[in-house]
């Protein structure tokens, strides 16, 4: 009796052990786009030339008083190339304001202002307003990680979610693929519209 | 005389075996060194550089996660270093660039995390286990001590016949 439990307690620690081991390999190693610590507060302050209407400027006062998107996008980034079908479908519906961020598009990272604005006369502007940001003032601002990269903006200028990655407008996302449901225009629609009948500020967990 | 130049020799050798062992820590090095990206910064003293470099071997790349921003050759790491940069031009204390990262990327982005009230346990943890440790050491040490004194009458007992035979094997 005295040496069974002298043993159990080595075992359970060994099997404590492996628990740990294995929680650690399902883990995500990848630092997700949810734990932003700017998701919840105000949109950070800038002031960027917009890229199309030379003189004008895209700012943080834009986005005041309507829930709207801002998308993050550059032209050396293929997934964007993907996502870009996806915002003229969403722009078409007319249902959410979608503003943009052309970010980094320099030549040190393969693109520049010319290319973009290429990039917006052949494929379509799903965009009421674009900032260009070639030197990543604003990005470093809104903590942008890559492209691309779209924020849901409250009536308040409040940052309720930001997405990493494409957006896809499939019916049915993949459930077993989280960032797919994730970056699901539906999904985020369902967010927009709760938020729109509402008083249009971010919806808090609960709701 | 002769013993002298035995020790002279001696020396030379140590010497030429030190100077081995240098050149080959300075080779086992030069990979690190010449992996890191190159920016051509202007620092107007050492004690300036040396901060930028602590500074950007402690926080991480956000783009690759992996790697610090010292050693990125990403586009925002190199953005990121230049950002350190501008602020120290400004004047800005160490806790003040730290905390610029942390207010937009979240603790991930800092090697080191800081100690605060929700990262005690992070820190306090090794130190609690110390004296748990001590305390189970000292435990199984009496344990084996009173076990020790139990068992000796028996080990010492031998049989008629056994002393004998250790006897004659002794012999």
């Amino acid at each position: 009796m005295a040496t069974r439990s002298r043993a159990l307690l080595p075992i359970s620690f060994v099997v404590l052990l492996f628990l740990l081991l294995y929680l650690g390999l399902k883990l995500n190693p990848r630092h997700e786009s949810d734990d932003s610590p700017m998701i919840g507060k105000l949109a950070p302050e800038f002031d960027l030339p917009d890229l199309i209407a030379t003189g004008d400027r895209f700012s943080r006062a834009d986005l005041n008083g309507q829930v709207s998107l801002v998308n993050v996008w550059a032209t050396w980034c293929p997934s964007c190339r993907a996502e870009h079908d996806v915002l003229m479908r969403l722009a078409a519906t007319g249902e959410v304001p979608i503003f943009s961020i052309n970010w980094t598009d320099r030549p040190d990272s393969g693109g520049s202002r010319e290319a973009a604005l290429l990039w917006l006369g052949r494929l379509g502007n799903p965009y009421q307003k674009t900032g260009d940001d070639g030197e990543n003032i604003a990005g470093l601002e809104w903590a942008v990680t890559g492209a691309p990269e779209t924020f849901l903006i409250d009536v308040e200028g409040r940052i309720c979610n930001r997405i990493t990655g494409p957006l896809n407008d499939r019916p049915v996302p993949n459930p077993e693929n989280p960032q797919e449901v994730r970056n699901n225009v539906g999904n985020i629609m369902k967010t927009v519209r709760k938020m729109v009948a509402g008083e249009g500020k971010c919806l808090t967990q609960d709701s | 005389m002769n013993g002298l130049i035995e020790l002279n020799k001696g020396l030379r050798m140590m010497q030429k075996q030190l100077i081995k062992m240098v050149y080959l820590l300075l080779l086992l090095w030069a990979p690190l060194s010449a992996a890191a990206p190159i920016d051509s910064l202007i620092f107007e003293t050492q004690l300036q550089e040396d901060r930028f470099k602590q500074l950007v071997q402690e926080i991480r790349c956000v783009k690759c996660q992996n790697t610090n921003i010292a050693g990125s050759n990403a586009d925002l790491a190199r953005d990121h270093r230049m950002k350190v940069y501008e602020m120290m031009k400004q004047g800005k204390s160490d806790d003040e660039i730290r905390h610029w990262f942390v207010v937009r990327y979240g603790d991930f982005v800092l090697y080191r995390p800081q100690i605060e009230a929700r990262t005690w346990l992070l820190w306090g943890l090794p130190l609690l286990l110390i004296p748990v440790g001590a305390w189970l050491l000292l435990v199984q040490l009496r344990r084996q001590r009173v076990q020790a004194t139990e068992e000796a009458p028996v080990v010492g007992a031998l049989s008629e016949s056994e002393q004998k035979k250790l006897d004659e094997v002794l012999k």
